[in-house]
């Protein structure tokens, strides 16, 4: 399988900060999505400071490689940026480390930002260093401009020069926007602290950055505040490699409280809350686990859904921030549980994203083809060859179900009876936690095939 | 040279011709006669290259020796090689470059690598001459190698405009390196348009003014600059050295700079751009694209020379003081610093100056103060600014911070306004120590002059970033109906004639709370007062604590296989054996379709020995044993032998014999415990199967069943079989449960049993004498299991071996201490004794083997063989040499090998905390699950345990050892005096820092009231006894408390503490703290506290009676 794919950002000019007078404006170039180079925005920063500080430390995490497994590409580095929504009531800035072991997103509501909304959609906006540098000597009180791509600039200047910068963009990368999405569903609220206390938490870390890659600690009440335990307890908040959120240190100091969410899957998440809007920082269970190879999407890449349904969800999208489920249930006139697996597909698909502090998904479409994804994975791949090779034998009985797969060496043997497991060795190693081995999503796509079968005869 | 040149006539044409010559020559051969003569050409570059190594080689050992003073060697060879370097091979290497060029097609060049590369004069007279395609291909492969000829090759080939590359930063990166081996480089570069706009170039990208910045080492291989320096010494001396690279880069864009061939704006604007990014990479950080540190030096310096004036840049210094790299935010604050005061622009300093406390650099927070005092005149002007800076100084990690930030508070009088004040107070919990105190009587000062402030504004919202937020539900604000609450509490739930009441210590704390004198250090002791764990006055046995046995073969086969992958805790591992134990007869159809990845899977990784590990090990061999019915001899198996694998070899000789019997240890309830009943029922079935019977080992001395253990596998006799059998009826016997109504009923069902085994179960479960056993390892398990802390007497001769005949007693080793920090060996050899019982002989060298033979389990018999009491006497393999060290891998094991007794485990894992205490490391620490049981003491060895655990310098380990104290003292299951006391005992020759445990028990200390009690109790017992300069921030945590809770300090040790020198830190401390525990606000404070503890370690008391009631 290719690790990375050429992607071109081929931006119409070069984001920067410019200086008129006592004025700098903000201008971030845009690349692809629905238009080739949209222009979302034109208006002024509320609070250009915090702001700036914000989208900086935003940047930070997708230049940042937490987990550095020997061989370090420093292309890697300006791989990615930035992919921001537009939804004509605020900008979401997303981004992964470059390890993507770690997911970022900024909202910036109209509190942040006052201006004119011109038009909605998904694409990338170019963060080159000089700009991040420019970024850096905004204060509070100059007088900031913001805008989010720019028509007059494109054409003055596409026919002269094209920033253009070719990248090869992991498929990681891309999977990790995928799987994301479902890991956030899991994610629940488990406390709300003042960000001093977070302070406090992050200074107890060692001053040397010892990631210690697939350590686990927790978060636990402690008496008016939390303290960071080594063990699960009631209330507790799971967190691998805790060293990243160090990475938040810098712009703690503007949220007014800091929402901590945790899974049974030890993914966690913080949500400072701020005047602007919010900043939202998802971490994967070790640091050396990218999101993309979780697989815990994997199910819902591979599951059978009424064609006719998704395609009625999907043309129900308008750029909305927050999708009611019973809402486009109603007018798509599809039942609520239909929908929302809809949601969940088109989620693998890049075409919604999941805000966790509104619990709902949101509609955007990742500016990259997506379509990639399942082609790519290799597990979905050796799965569906495992079943067109006729390599899965089902042995159904009245107490379980049991299928017998041939691997590529050996037979495994996949229980299907409760909680799927397999007696193969990748299985063995991640006990089912990075989602199903190629084995068991042959087996369920046999066995969904067997029901199907068997309810078309009856 | 005629133009049939053969490949035989190369050798000599490359040696005897000019590099013109062979140039002219090559240039008349036709395409394919150059083709025919690739190979050999390749072959002479390769023997060239050898003999220039092995020159190079020599000419340095030469060198090396005149460097040093040594005299040259006389050998001829090496002024040979010396002679040959000069004169022939390097001119002969770049002819032969020159050829492979002129007659090889880019994939060959490719493969060839430097040795196609001729020098700058032939390369470009060669790719003039064959114009190829693949120029621009080959131009960048060569850039690629960053060497001075190749670059110098590409642009001269530019030039001629032979070629047209994009000059990307690799280019630029190659440029960087290059172009300080040119004399006079600022006028080479000024003379070129070209070059300027790359010395543009490379100065905005990081990635080529790393190159700048650092020279790399010059190619060794490489063809020389020009035929002049024939020497590899002398060709060396031409690239300049690191510090010259650099500098030459300076001096070059300063003239280019002056002379505005460059405009200043241009570099200082780049020298920014890259500050920035260089900013955010802290030193010494090893990932390759941080800049090193010479690279910000490089960039210091080079911005120190084109920014003059530096004052008019002050906004752009800024951002750059709270940089992750200490250097340039150093440079940065100094360049305010040095800026006159009104060329400052407050706000914008201000806003900056908290980030830099964020940082915990010492010497950035003293720059920050010299700036904050340099403000001082101006801070009127934007004093919210203002405050908020100093305040910030309140989360800085320093104490010295700290004071500085106070001093500055104080002096200033900031604590103007409520809005500072909720600011300050908020930070206060930050402080600690005499600090925290002091910052506690400023508030108080500061609210009073506030509330005397007729003007008074009133309150503001809190802008105070996270007031808004909610704090987490307190646990211990004290509810107004407190008092209250305990008396409901004792009034329902009083009852002196419960025995589990009163074994849990809740009828005591009751009384003492009710009496009518209360004295606090009596309720003190009461709240603290750990319970008795190891009575046998409270139930063991309850239906939520039952393991369900497997009884399935599906299922079995599953949990077979994740108890291989290491899935399984031991508890779970022995029910897996014992599933086997009972049904490996039992093959369902499809049994070997199931069991065939399993064991196809164990057959793989057999091949990698050691590759599991634990308890899972043994577990190899019977897998097989069980798939193919074969003796488990056949199969291999870690040498390492512990009970555990005894008792697998045990269940594998029944397997031999065609039996399906239960294994008689495996627990029937958590905690390693056995239903005694069922042990009965085992001991029965054994017996109607003709084992346990063991006649034929009566009358022996303690020795005498080696031999008949070494013979097993020659041929299965009644001795060896009843040898091993007894190996499982020792750890049956260790299990048996302590409660007392199923070992009666036990006991009436034992009349069945008959032989040797039914008088050791009579005694076991309190019944006979211990005269009517036979066999001493049964004496010693049958008195253990019945009484684990008294000494008896065996038959025959005392083994001396701890916790057999006689009890083991623990002591302090304080020599291990010293001779730990005398040597790392030292403290690997007797840091095991730290912790030591009082047996001479236990440290008895075991024979552990490394290469095992074929035949392991063979070979495992050998080893229990050589250990002889291990296996029959598992309560003194517990004090064993090699528990100590292979404790993190078997620690499972053996945490069930006596559940009655978990001294001996505790006291190995406080050895191991010991040892390994100022490692950052937590992989040694083992499973320490059971340590959290919550009918587990840790009042004994644990106060051990927990005083090293809480000193470690592994953050995780301390963390673990916090959780661990956490949920002792909930649970009052350990002991304050005693770690107090442990603490004193070590800190004489403990080599760990004091404000390590400090830390952790500050953390402690904020739990609850109950646990900052127990902190109190601690460091009172530390502070009245300890001696010497550690003293002082054992008494600064004190006084946090004090401030805290009001906490006071008992008479005895306010006596204790009367001989402090005067005027020293600590006498200071005590006298603080003796004070501010007078004061009424502490005394409420106090009252409080006490309440609090007794509500919480009621409410604990009362739940854990409940529990073992509901058992």
């Amino acid at each position: 399988m290719s690790a990375a794919f050429e992607f071109s950002y081929a931006y119409p000019f070069e984001s920067a900060i410019s200086t008129e007078g006592n004025q700098s404006n903000l201008r971030l170039a845009t690349f692809g999505g629905a238009e080739k180079s949209p222009y979302f925005f034109d208006g002024y920063l509320a609070h250009p400071k915090t702001t700036a500080d914000l989208l900086l430390t935003l940047s930070a995490i997708s230049r940042t490689r937490f987990y550095s497994p020997g061989e370090i590409r420093e292309r890697l580095l300006a791989a990615a940026d930035p992919v921001v929504t537009c939804d004509g009531t605020q900008l979401r800035f997303e981004v992964f480390s470059v390890c993507c072991g770690g997911y970022a997103r900024l909202d910036l509501t109209d509190t942040a930002i006052d201006g004119n909304w011109l038009s909605k959609g998904t694409t990338n906006v170019d963060f080159n260093p000089p700009m991040r540098a420019a970024l850096s000597t905004v204060f509070h009180g100059d007088k900031a401009g913001l805008k989010i791509g720019d028509h007059g600039l494109e054409l003055v200047k596409a026919t002269e020069s094209v920033t253009e910068r070719k990248v090869k963009l992991p498929v990681r990368w891309l999977k990790s926007f995928v799987e994301v999405q479902s890991y956030q569903t899991e994610l629940k609220l488990i406390a709300e602290i003042a960000p001093l206390e977070l302070a406090k938490l992050l200074h107890t870390l060692p001053q040397q950055n010892i990631l210690k890659a697939g350590s686990i600690t927790y978060l636990v009440p402690s008496g008016r505040s939390m303290r960071l335990s080594q063990r699960p307890a009631p209330g507790a908040v799971a967190i691998g490699a805790i060293s990243r959120l160090k990475i938040l240190e810098p712009i703690l100091r503007y949220a007014k409280s800091v929402k901590i969410y945790g899974s049974a899957s030890s993914i966690s998440a913080f949500e400072l809350l701020l005047p602007q809007g919010k900043f939202v920082l998802v971490l994967s269970p070790n640091a050396a686990r990218g999101f993309s190879g979780e697989g815990q999407a994997l199910s819902d890449l591979v599951q059978k859904v009424d064609d006719s349904a998704l395609a009625k969800v999907k043309a129900a999208l308008t750029w909305q921030s927050k999708l009611n489920v019973e809402q486009v249930a109603r007018d798509t006139e599809i039942a609520i549980a239909d929908v929302k697996s809809a949601l969940q597909i088109l989620g693998t698909r890049g075409l919604v994203g999941f805000d966790i502090s509104e619990s709902c998904y949101y509609h955007r479409e990742l500016p990259f083809n997506i379509d990639l994804v399942e082609d790519l994975h290799p597990r979905i791949k050796k799965a569906r060859k495992i079943l067109a090779d006729g390599r899965v034998r089902l042995n159904l009985d009245n107490r379980t179900t049991t299928a017998y797969v041939t691997g590529d060496t050996l037979q495994h043997v996949v229980d299907l009876s409760g909680e799927p497991t397999c007696t193969c060795p990748w299985y063995k190693q991640y006990d089912g936690k990075r989602g199903p081995c190629s084995h068991i999503m042959a087996s369920e796509m046999a066995l969904l095939e067997h029901n199907l079968e068997t309810d078309s005869a009856t | 040279m005629s133009s049939r040149l053969s490949p035989d006539d190369v050798e000599a044409f490359l040696r005897d011709n000019s590099q013109e010559q062979v140039f002219e020559t090559l240039a008349q051969l036709t395409a394919e006669d150059r083709t025919a003569l690739v190979p050999k050409f390749r072959q002479m570059a390769s023997i060239y290259q050898f003999r220039l190594s092995s020159a190079i080689q020599e000419e340095r050992i030469e060198l090396s020796k005149a460097q040093r003073g040594i005299p040259a060697t006389e050998e001829p060879t090496a002024n040979l090689a010396t002679e040959r370097t000069k004169l022939w091979l390097r001119p002969a290497i770049d002819r032969c470059a020159t050829c492979l060029l002129f007659c090889c097609e880019y994939n060959e060049l490719k493969e060839a690598g430097h040795t196609a590369v001729p020098s700058t004069e032939y390369a470009v007279k060669v790719i003039a001459t064959r114009k190829p395609k693949w120029i621009s291909q080959w131009c960048k492969f060569i850039l690629a190698a960053r060497s001075h000829t190749n670059f110098f090759t590409v642009y001269r080939l530019e030039q001629l405009g032979l070629v047209k590359l994009k000059h990307d930063s690799n280019y630029l990166a190659c440029a960087a390196q290059s172009l300080t081996s040119v004399a006079g480089m600022a006028d080479f570069i000024a003379a070129s348009p070209q070059l300027i706009q790359d010395v543009i170039d490379i100065l905005k990208s990081p990635l080529s003014l790393r190159a700048m910045a650092i020279a790399v080492s010059p190619d060794s291989n490489a063809a020389p600059l020009n035929e002049q320096k024939t020497s590899f010494v002398e060709f060396c001396s031409e690239v300049p050295s690191q510090n010259e690279h650099a500098n030459r880069w300076l001096n070059c864009i300063q003239f280019l700079a002056e002379k505005n061939i460059i405009t200043n704006d241009t570099v200082i604007e780049s020298s920014f751009s890259q500050l920035f990014s260089a900013s955010e990479i802290p030193e010494k950080k090893k990932n390759s694209w941080a800049p090193s540190e010479s690279t910000t030096d490089f960039l210091i310096a080079l911005h120190d020379r084109i920014a003059v004036d530096k004052s008019n840049l002050s906004n752009r210094y800024i951002p750059l003081i709270a940089a992750s790299n200490t250097a340039i935010a150093s440079y940065a604050m100094n360049n305010l610093l040095n800026t006159p005061t009104d060329k400052l622009v407050l706000t914008n300093v201000l806003s900056y100056l908290p980030m830099v406390f964020n940082t915990r650099s010492k010497e950035l927070s003293d720059l920050a103060f010299k700036l904050l005092k340099k403000l001082e005149p101006r801070a009127m002007e934007k004093q919210e600014l203002y405050d908020d800076s100093v305040l910030s100084a309140l989360t800085h990690k320093s104490g010295v911070t700290h004071k500085q930030a106070l001093n500055l508070i104080q002096k200033m009088s900031l604590l103007k306004n409520s809005e500072t004040l909720n600011k300050f107070e908020t930070r206060i919990t930050w402080l600690e120590g005499i600090n925290r105190s002091r910052a506690r009587d400023l508030l108080e000062a500061a609210k009073r002059e506030l509330a005397n402030t007729a003007t008074k504004t009133p309150d503001k919202q809190l802008s105070e970033i996270g007031q808004g937020a909610p704090l987490l539900s307190p646990v211990f604000d004290c509810a107004p109906s407190i008092t209250q609450a305990i008396e409901e509490m004792i009034a329902n739930n009083f009852n002196a004639k419960d025995a589990l009441s009163e074994l849990a210590g809740f009828d005591h704390l009751a009384q003492t709370y009710s009496a009518s004198e209360r004295d606090n250090n009596k309720l003190a002791d009461a709240i603290l007062k750990p319970i008795d764990l190891y009575s046998f006055e409270y139930p063991r046995l309850s239906d939520s604590t039952r393991v369900s046995p497997i009884n399935d073969t599906n299922d079995l086969i599953i949990e077979a296989t994740r108890a291989i992958a290491g899935k399984k805790t031991a508890e779970e591992t022995e029910q897996v054996v014992d599933g086997i134990a009972r049904m490996w007869k039992n093959r369902p159809t499809d049994f070997t379709e199931k069991m065939a990845p399993l064991t196809s899977r164990l057959e793989a990784e057999t091949q990698t020995q050691f590759q599991l590990r634990g308890i899972s090990l043994p577990l190899y061999p019977l897998v097989f044993s069980w798939f193919f019915g074969l003796p488990i001899t056949q199969y291999s198996c870690h040498p390492f032998a512990t009970v555990w694998t005894a008792r697998i070899v045990c269940l594998a000789e029944r397997m031999r014999q065609g039996l399906e019997l239960p294994m008689l240890a495996a627990p029937t309830h958590k905690g390693g415990w056995i239903d005694p009943t069922e042990l009965v029922r085992r001991v029965k079935l054994y017996q109607q199967s003709n084992r346990l019977l063991f006649n034929s080992l009566k009358g022996s001395s303690k020795f005498d069943f080696l031999n008949p253990l070494k013979s097993l596998f020659k041929g299965s006799d009644n001795a060896s079989t009843e040898i091993w059998d007894s190996i499982e009826m020792t750890q049956a016997l260790l299990r048996i449960a302590p409660d007392k109504q199923a070992r009666q009923k036990a006991l009436n069902q034992c009349h069945e049993i008959t032989g040797e085994i039914a008088q050791t179960m009579k005694y076991a479960l309190g019944s006979g004498s211990i005269d009517s056993i036979e066999l001493p390892y049964f004496q010693v398990a049958a008195h253990r299991a019945r009484d684990p802390f008294t000494s008896c007497k065996i038959k025959g001769e005392d083994l001396g071996l701890p916790d057999t005949a006689e009890v083991a007693t623990y002591i302090l080793n304080k020599e291990a201490f010293v001779n730990s920090r005398a040597s790392t060996q030292d403290s690997l050899n007797n840091a095991i004794k730290v912790l030591k019982v009082t047996h001479s002989n236990i440290y008895k060298t075991l024979y552990v083997a490394r290469n095992a033979p074929s035949d392991r389990l063979s070979h495992i018999a050998e080893l229990v063989s050589q250990s002889d009491y291990y296996y029959l006497y598992p309560t003194s393999m517990l004090h064993s040499f090699y528990t100590n060290i292979f404790a993190p891998d078997f620690q499972e094991d053996f945490v069930l090998v006596w559940p009655l007794n978990m001294e001996p485990v505790i006291s190995n894992v406080a050895n191991l905390c010991f040892q390994y205490i100022n490692s950052s490391s937590q992989r040694w620490l083992g499973q320490w699950d059971f340590l959290f049981s919550p009918d587990l003491t840790l009042a004994k060895n644990g106060s051990w345990l927990l005083c090293f655990a809480l000193a470690n310098n592994s953050n995780e380990t301390a963390r673990l050892a916090l959780d661990l104290v956490i949920a002792a003292v909930d649970e009052n299951r350990a002991d304050a005096k005693a770690i107090g006391n442990c603490i004193v005992e070590v800190s004489d020759v403990m080599s760990y820092k004091p404000s390590r445990l400090v830390k952790v028990l500050r953390e402690l200390s904020k739990v609850s009231p109950l646990h900052a009690l127990f902190t109190w109790e601690m460091i009172e017992t530390v502070v009245k006894k300890l001696k010497g300069r550690t003293l002082t921030v054992y008494l600064e945590l004190a006084l946090e408390l004090v401030e805290e809770y009001g906490f006071a300090l008992t008479k005895d040790s306010e006596q204790e503490l009367a001989n402090l020198l005067k005027k020293s830190k600590p006498a200071i401390l005590v006298a603080k703290m003796i004070q501010r525990s007078k004061e009424t606000t502490n005394i409420q404070k106090r009252q409080e506290a006490y309440n609090q503890a007794t509500l919480q370690s009621l409410q604990s008391r009362l739940n854990r009676q409940q529990r073992w009631a509901s058992s």
